[in-house]
């Protein structure tokens, strides 16, 4: 298994979008992010990968499975973060852990409650009181909670302050240090990912444009000097 | 197995999660309203209606909460998930059927109305029916379609059936003498229709939902 994500001829359909043969690659141990404008089609791909909304065609391999015969297995091993929380508002932080625990193999309590208190959660503060950035950061203790070997991330950083953010991808950057885990990180913010991308996957209307390493993108693009110009870019060629 | 009942431990943290106060209305109104008519097992009928409709709430909590996407990230198949809120429903109705009967002996007590085995029998066998009548029909349409969406017509089919039946009885009004005088002969198949009958209806719907909410993007 030498690969996190591997994603072929993705196609997915929708009466006024549709995702065109998405091809990529995040090689076991490595950060992507997965760069495009609002609407790109960044989130519709995560939805896929996670088979929360059916392809047209194509195929996507998880940590070496498919992601729809070995749905369940491949769910014990990764973890999400989306740009919204998706825990019931009047649960209390203590709570969230008992309701979702049980269905992971591998859940650590003894590391949720490290989490909890490394990112400064009030364990007896209800979800709604929570600020967006501490919203944010307890779906990654959850996340980081069962020994996900990847870790997707779907704008987690939009509506965020910049110190909230600088945190993030130091907790990144730490959960990635052993070389066993994977995180695939979608955003449109771009200074994030030339903080910690090793890799980068840039979609424009459904469609990648760029895929490599981050440091090809000088090559693919030459004369164009950050991932923004690059979007620009891209977009005005496109109109 | 496992994943049912860690759906259904879910289930418990969603519904609790839901606004209580409103829970006190299917402990409180049967029991003002049974009281005050001299009519004891009416508070078993009216906690399983209310409580009925009551459980449908789990669907407004989810959609509130964007918890579809925690469905979406979690290990669970979507038939555990389903079978794992029908059978929190259940222990939810077998729960309030208990809560109410002990209401209703406790009224009938206090103003020493009396409450004959049969009686009861017909009250609760048919108040779980008609709980399961409202999670059968309701289920299914709250796992396929969005609650917000649905919630105005969730109540049609209910309508219809009342209509219905007020036609016939007021149609044949023998037919349902006669159905009467069955019941009152035979007695346990009243347990019959409403305890095998009600399950029956739960595990029709079971799978109904199961079929649906497959095809259902999260």
């Amino acid at each position: 298994m030498a690969n996190a994500i591997e994603i072929t001829g993705l196609r997915k359909e929708y009466r006024d979008f549709s995702l065109k043969d998405i091809s990529f690659t995040l090689p076991l141990g490595h950060i992507m992010g997965f760069v495009g404008q609002n609407g790109a089609g960044k989130t519709t791909t995560i939805r896929l990968i996670l088979n929360m909304t059916a392809r047209q065609s194509g195929s996507i391999q998880i940590l070496g499975q498919d992601n729809i015969l070995d749905e369940q297995k491949i769910k014990q091993d990764i973890a999400v973060v989306f740009d919204d929380t998706f825990f019931a508002e009047s649960w209390k932080v203590s709570e969230v852990e008992k309701a979702i625990q049980g269905f992971y193999a591998k859940w650590d309590s003894a590391l949720y409650h490290n989490h909890v208190k490394e990112f400064n959660l009030p364990i007896d503060k209800r979800v709604k009181e929570l600020s967006r950035g501490m919203k944010m950061k307890l779906m990654l203790a959850v996340a980081m909670s069962h020994e996900a070997k990847l870790l997707i991330l779907d704008e987690p950083t939009s509506g965020i302050d910049p110190v909230a953010r600088d945190e993030l991808l130091d907790i990144l950057r730490t959960y990635v240090a052993d070389g066993q885990k994977s995180i695939f990180f979608s955003t449109h913010i771009t200074t994030d990912l030339q903080k910690i991308a090793d890799y980068i996957s840039i979609i424009h209307n459904g469609s990648i444009v760029y895929t490599g390493t981050e440091k090809g993108l000088s090559g693919a693009f030459p004369g164009v000097s950050s991932i923004d110009d690059i979007l620009v870019s891209i977009s005005k060629r496109s109109i | 197995m496992n994943n049912i009942l860690n759906s259904i431990k879910l289930d418990y943290y969603i519904l609790k999660s839901a606004d209580l106060r409103r829970l006190a209305i299917v402990a409180f109104v049967p029991l003002l309203v049974g009281g005050l008519s001299k009519n004891p097992p009416l508070i078993l009928g009216m906690s399983m209606f209310i409580g009925g409709f009551f459980m449908s709430t789990m669907f407004a909590v989810v959609e509130k909460n964007n918890l579809n996407k925690l469905y979406g990230i979690l290990p669970v198949k979507k038939q555990e998930t389903v079978i794992g809120r029908y059978l929190f429903t259940l222990i939810c109705g077998v729960a309030i059927a208990a809560l109410a009967s002990i209401l209703a002996f406790a009224v009938s007590l206090v103003l020493q109305v009396g409450l004959d085995g049969f009686t009861f029998a017909a009250w609760l066998s048919g108040s779980f029916l008609l709980f399961c009548l409202i999670i059968s029909i309701q289920f299914p349409l709250y796992f396929k379609y969005d609650f917000s969406k649905l919630v105005a017509f969730a109540n049609l089919p209910y309508i219809l059936i009342v209509v219905a039946g007020s036609y016939v009885v007021k149609k044949d009004p023998e037919l349902f003498a006669k159905t009467l005088a069955f019941f009152i002969q035979n007695p346990y198949t009243i347990w019959i229709l409403g305890i095998v009958g009600g399950l029956a209806l739960l595990a029709i719907s079971t799978f109904i939902s199961i079929a649906l909410y497959q095809t259902r993007e999260l």
